[in-house]
This record gives structure tokens, sequence and C-alpha cells, in this order.
């Protein structure tokens, strides 16, 4: 084991640089603070690594962490040992999940915030309402469309809640399976609108949106039309002087003093060192997942269960939005063609089914959304023949002629879904790997079932000719959306952060990434989680840091 | 604790495969292009995977002997050799259906390498010159679709808005104030696996990365 020489201590250490940490180590270091970032991948240049080479990105996990070096367990009750999966996998590398993402952004309801409330408690679900409401949220959702760069129509949402400002973009350019999901909302009476997409498509802040077609989802994008932390928040944050960016550094624990206080991490350097750094305040970002357990591998005398861990709450209610959806399958010698390979997820949705209502047999709802069927080689419908002449046959009669709704399923919170450590299987570090138990509520299964059976309707409406669904059975963490496991709340005994996303037991300790969500949301969870990175991020730069403290009450 | 051999530099596959490619013998390669003819059948138009040169492409991603294969197409030299001189002269020679036949078998008894035999092939095929141009040729809705997309996209998969898209309507959805406490009905479905024997025999996209995000 080498030991490099211990660097000079700082205000304050983000971990992980993806869409939320790469928010804070913007706001804090705009704000004067000296910040180092880490992340554990590399530190690319968008223009030169990345492109649309499927095979890449798609087969050969560019983005993607090696399931071998970095594994993940999975295991759907209690009883069963838990086996090797890349459960939820999220890039690795700096921008993180913003590397790769389609990048729907749409607002948070305001009833997001307050599910217990509204709900009372159901079995075998650990609803809880949020220590913010939409309000608190606002102004740093403005924020985030603004500076991170969102196209959108202001309005065309006709349910969407206040809003302060529009959005800096246009919306693009309806694509070909969008129009027919618009044609469909509209005879049947559903508002379907054109979803906010984390892309320019003018010269907003000097940027180049020249493509606006193509891939995007699960490649990176060369050009800068796509809003990735990477081109945007970081370049702005090292900008400053006083962010410096350590990747391909890989921190194993945060390191605690006499007072149980954070005092810094432990890392790994890219050349093997395992190095110290000191800082006043520690910010994790590194997704719900990994947050959780840097926390429990932190164990120490003063935390024997783990940083932050004395409620016995982080890892907790976990909730991972599965995506459902059905195919709709058109017919070439009468429809017109649709497009679905061609990437460019941005198309219409609607929050039309948002929320409960009890002649539905669920509580909740999520967005659903007209999207692609794949990648051009990778494609695949449900019931494709496997090879040979039928399946050759089946390509040629669907390539162009297939298309999806899906829905980002608003999965109620159980407490015994959870990231634990798993007992036996270690990474390449010979840590501890996150271990996943997950078995869905009754909810999930109903919300599912009714919502990709309004989609197959929506698809016929559409004109297709086939619709299949494809319901919820097992969680197997087919999107990044990662919340819950560091739940923010007022009671210290049942929650793991307070309003602040600040540590409970640990006040130099703030976790800024999905951790902190009470319930999942039924959107996509980035611009929720990236304007709440901000707003804690301020509040530490502008209060903590200042010894002061302040409290919301909701009450 | 901490055993480090390794950084996360390791954790990349070589771009473009390893070159040179594997050399693989002739009757391998007359087996590999006779099973990718049965996998991708030509005809309307299509080349047949072995006029193609797929070989050379499948070639360059196998990973080469001493090299553990941990990337897609998970294909290690030593072992496609052996299952390729395994199926033999025999099967290089048989006819079509008897080929057919013997692929159903390797699909059922190892299905694993089946799998990954026929999603190299996939990528192969889709990926030559020769069959792109044929897509661009003959299929009416593929004329602008290119291996290369980035950085200028496709030209024909976009619309106008026009006045009668977008929504005017506002449907029948509760706003937050409204929403009202609701029962939840004692039949709920039980979750898990009960819900499968809806599922067709082909779920979700097959790869472990996300749809949305």
């Amino acid at each position: 084991m080498h030991h490099a020489k211990k660097p000079e201590p700082v205000d304050a250490i983000v971990v992980g640089l993806g869409a939320t940490g790469a928010t804070a180590a913007k706001v804090l270091s705009e704000s004067g603070l000296k910040v180092v970032g880490f992340d554990r991948g590399p530190w690319l240049s968008a223009k030169d690594h990345y492109s649309g080479d499927e095979l890449k990105f798609v087969n050969r996990n560019y983005l993607w962490p090696d399931p071998n070096l970095f594994p993940r367990t999975l295991r759907h009750d209690e009883t069963s040992v838990a086996e090797r999966f890349p459960f939820s996998p999220t890039p690795q590398l700096v921008g993180g999940g913003t590397n790769h993402w389609a990048g729907w952004v749409p607002r948070p309801r305001e009833s997001d915030f307050m599910v217990r409330s509204l709900h009372g408690d159901i079995e075998g679900a650990s609803l809880a309402d949020w220590p913010i409401r939409y309000e608190h949220l606002e102004p740093y959702l403005t924020k985030v469309e603004w500076e991170f760069g969102i196209s959108g129509i202001a309005g065309a949402d006709k349910y969407e809640p206040f809003r302060s400002k529009g959005y800096p973009s246009e919306p693009l350019r309806p694509t070909r399976f969008g129009k027919r999901f618009y044609e469909a909302c509209n005879k049947m009476g559903i508002n379907g609108f054109p979803i906010p997409h984390a892309m320019v498509t003018n010269n907003h802040k000097g940027r180049d949106p020249f493509n606006t077609t193509s891939f995007w989802n699960q490649y990176g994008d060369p050009s800068t039309a796509r809003s990735n932390t990477l081109t945007t928040f970081i370049p702005e944050a090292v900008a400053t002087g006083n962010f410096e960016l350590r990747s391909e550094s890989f921190v194993r624990e945060i390191t605690v003093g006499k007072d149980g206080r954070a005092t810094g991490v432990i890392y790994i350097d890219p050349d093997g060192n395992e190095v110290d750094q000191e800082a006043n305040v520690v910010v994790l970002g590194l997704g719900a997942i990994e947050s959780a357990r840097l926390m429990l591998m932190s164990t120490s005398p003063q935390h024997p269960d783990g940083l932050g861990n004395s409620s016995g709450m982080v890892g907790k209610n976990a909730t991972f939005h599965e995506y459902v959806f059905a195919v709709g399958l058109f017919d070439q010698e009468i429809d017109d063609p649709l497009y679905g390979w061609v990437g460019n997820y941005i198309s219409g949705g609607t929050f039309e089914f948002y929320e409960t209502d009890e002649n539905r047999g669920h509580i909740g709802g999520c967005l659903i959304s007209a999207s692609q069927t794949c990648h051009p080689i990778n494609w695949v419908f449900p019931g494709r023949p496997q090879w040979g002449q039928s399946l050759k046959d089946a390509d040629r009669s669907y390539f162009n002629f297939a298309m999806k709704i899906g829905a980002i399923l608003h999965d109620m919170p159980v407490e015994s879904n959870r990231v634990d450590l798993d007992p036996t299987v270690k990474d390449a570090w010979g840590l501890p790997v996150a271990r996943i138990t997950h078995k869905p509520h009754a909810n999930d299964v109903a919300m599912s079932k009714w919502q990709v059976d309004k989609n197959a309707e929506i698809l016929q409406v559409a004109g297709a000719r086939k619709t299949i669904p494809v319901y919820l059975d097992r969680m197997t963490g087919n999107t990044c959306h990662q919340h819950g496991t560091a739940r923010m709340g007022t009671d210290p005994s049942t929650t793991v952060l307070n309003e602040w996303c600040q540590s409970h037991d640990v006040d130099n300790l703030f976790v800024v990434d999905g951790s902190c969500f009470p319930t999942s949301t039924g959107v996509n969870p980035t611009l929720t989680m990236m304007a709440n990175a901000w707003r804690v991020s301020e509040y530490i730069a502008d209060i903590w840091a200042n010894g002061r403290e302040e409290r919301i009450n909701v009450a | 604790m901490t055993d480090l051999n390794l950084t996360s530099r390791d954790a990349r596959p070589p771009l473009g495969g390893w070159l040179p490619g594997v050399r693989l013998t002739e009757l391998q390669t007359a087996v590999l292009n006779a099973v990718a003819d049965e996998l991708i059948p030509g005809g309307d138009g299509f080349p047949a995977p072995s006029e193609v040169d797929v070989v050379s492409f499948i070639a360059r991603y196998v990973a080469p002997a001493g090299w553990e294969p941990r990337w897609f197409p998970f294909f290690g030299e030593d072992h496609l050799r052996a299952r390729l001189e395994g199926l033999g002269q025999d099967f290089a020679d048989a006819t079509s259906t008897e080929q057919v036949r013997v692929l159903e078998g390797l699909e059922r008894e190892d299905p694993e390498f089946f799998t990954r035999l026929r999603d190299v092939v996939y990528h192969a095929y889709y990926s030559r010159p020769e069959v792109i141009r044929a897509m661009n040729r003959l299929l009416p809705a593929a004329k602008d679709y290119r291996d290369s997309p980035q950085p200028y996209g496709y030209s024909d998969v976009m619309d106008d808005w026009d006045d009668e898209l977008l929504a005017r309507v506002r449907g029948t959805y509760t706003r937050t104030e409204d929403v009202r406490r609701a029962e939840i009905p004692a039949d709920l479905p039980h979750s898990g696996r009960t819900a499968q024997a809806q599922l067709p025999l082909e779920t979700a996209d097959p790869l472990p990365a996300p749809s949305a995000g």
C-alpha cells in the first residue's frame, strides 16, 4: 500500500460529480468556498470521446460501470442469497448520468411532496411527506432550467403547478412517433405536450445545437446541444478557480473525528495510492445506491452502524422507478413510418393520469410518454423472433413501424426494500458491494397494470394494429432513477437527513442526490434532484458555513 | 484491506476491437459463415452475411488468447475456435435444413453461447456498408439510415409543429388541491411473480442499461 502526501485541507468535498454533485460543485465554488470534487470515473472530453457508435456505447459499456469490477447484487425476498446483477447502473464518470440520459426534465407536482397527507397510511408501504413543498423548490427549478439549458413550452402542460419563468429554449420539432401520440391524445381528450428536454435548441449560453436528431439515450453527445454537467456546470465550477477535480479517484470512506463529525474522506487515486483529504464539510452526490453504500461502509466507534445511521434507516425505503410500457406495431403497407429507431427520445407525454383516482384501484400515478423502440442494431420488441428467416421477416416489417408509450413507475416506498452491504461479494477494491433487496408493493403492480393497459389503448387510438403490454414483474432497475435511501424528514429517529439534506447525526455531512427523496414521485427525477442540490448547496454556503441555521416548517 | 492491482482505467474495452483480429482457419471461417447465413438469411436484395465478410468484424471483437473476454461479445479466441471446430466440416457442408436443425439444438442446449453468437453476427451484419446501402435502397423509411449519425443526425425523422398538434384540451386530470384520500381496495394483486403470466416471451429492452432518464 502506497500513501501519497497529504493534500491541503479544503472547505468542501463533493463526492460524485454527476447531476447533483456537479450542481453542488458549481454552487459552492461560485460562492467562494474552496472545493475538491471526486469522481471514481474518468474526466472525458465530449467532443473527442462521444459519438453515435452503437457498439461502443450500447454493447461495450463505454459509459457504464464494468459489472466485473463494480458488481451489485439483487434479491427479491429476504431469504434468498443475492445474485450479481447490474441493477440500475449509472455511468461512472464526470457528468454521471447526464452523459447518457434521454434528458426528460418535467417538473414534479405539488402532490409529490405530500403523499402521506393525501393518502394516509397504506398497508405495507411507508408513505411520508417531504419536509419541503413545491414552493420551496420552485425558484431552484427555474434556476436549473435556465442555467443548465432546458427546452419546452411553458403552459403546454396544462396541469403544471406555478412557474416563475418560461423555458430558455423552444422545444424540438415533433418526432413522427410523437405526432401519433399527440393525435391520439387530442382524440381522447388527453392533454399531451412536448416533454421538457435537457437540451438547447438555440444559442443559449453560447452553446451550439447543430444536431437535433439521432442517438440520445445511452450515448454521449459530441455536440453541446444536450445538457450534460460535464460540459456545463463542471467547466463553470473550474472557471471560478475554487474548484479542483480529481477524477478516477475512488472514495472508500468518510472519516470522522473524536467528536463524531466528518473530517474528510479517504480515497484511492489513479495510481493506487490511498490518500486522506480533509474538509469542513462533506457533500455526497453518488446516487442513492452508492451514497448509502459509502455511508454504511464508513463505520467508526462513534458511528458503529455507518455514518449518519443512528436511525438505522440508511439504505431503506429505496425506490427505483421501473420503466414499464406498451409497444404498438403498425402496418408498413398502410401506415406512415414512425422512425422509432433514430434515438431522439424527445416526444409527447402527459400528466393526465398522474393524480390519484380511486376508480383506478391504486393510489398515485405516473408521467407517461411516447418513445422510440430501441437502437438500430439492438432493436427489439416483445415477441420478436430470435433468428433466421422469421426474424428477418419481422425486422423488415416493423423496423420503422413500431413505437412505445412508457411510464416511469411511481413506486411506493417500502421499508424492507433497501440497499445494504452484501455479506460476501466484493468489488475490485475488496470492498463490500451494494446489495438490493426489493419486492414490489401491491400498489406498484396495480399501477403498472392499469397504466400499461391505458398506454396500449392510446396506441390503438394512434393507429397501432397490434399492441403488446409489458407490465411490472420484478424490479430490475432498468432506469438510473434511485431514491429514498437517506430520507429527509423532521424526526431523527425515523429519517436520516433534515430538510436541508443535512445528516441529523453529523452536522457537516450533506447528501444532495435522490437518496433524500422520501417518496419517489412519478416523474423523471433529475430536475427535482438538481434543483434540490442547488437549494441545499446555497444553504451550505450562505447559512451553514457562516455558523447559522434555519428551519423550514411546512406544518 | 485495499488490494489495488487495477485502476478504473482497466475498465475500458479496446475501441475498435483488437488489431489485428484473430485469424480463423479456413474451416473455422467456413463454419462461422454458414452459421451467420442461417441466423440472418440474405435475399430480397439483402446480401448474405458470408458475402459481406462478417468474419473479419467478429475476429476483431473476439478476445485474443490470454485475454479475459470481459466485454461484448464475451468470446475468447480458444473457446470460439473450439466451438466452431466442434461444428466442423459436416456442418459447413450440410444443407440449409440440416444447419437450421443443428442451430435449433444449440439454441436449446447452450442458450448462452447461442445468444452471444447470434448477437455478434447481428452486429457484424448490420454494421456492414453493403447492408446499410441495401437498407437505404430497399426500406422506404431507411433512406436516411447511417451507421454513424453524429454529428449531423437524420433529416427525415421529424416534422413541423402545426396548430392541430398541440393539445388545447384540458382533460380529466385532478389538481393536487382536489385530490382526496382514497380507500385502497382489498383486492390489489399480489406483488411479484403472479404478474408474469401476462408477460410476453421477451420483455423489455434486453440491455442492462436504462430506457428512460
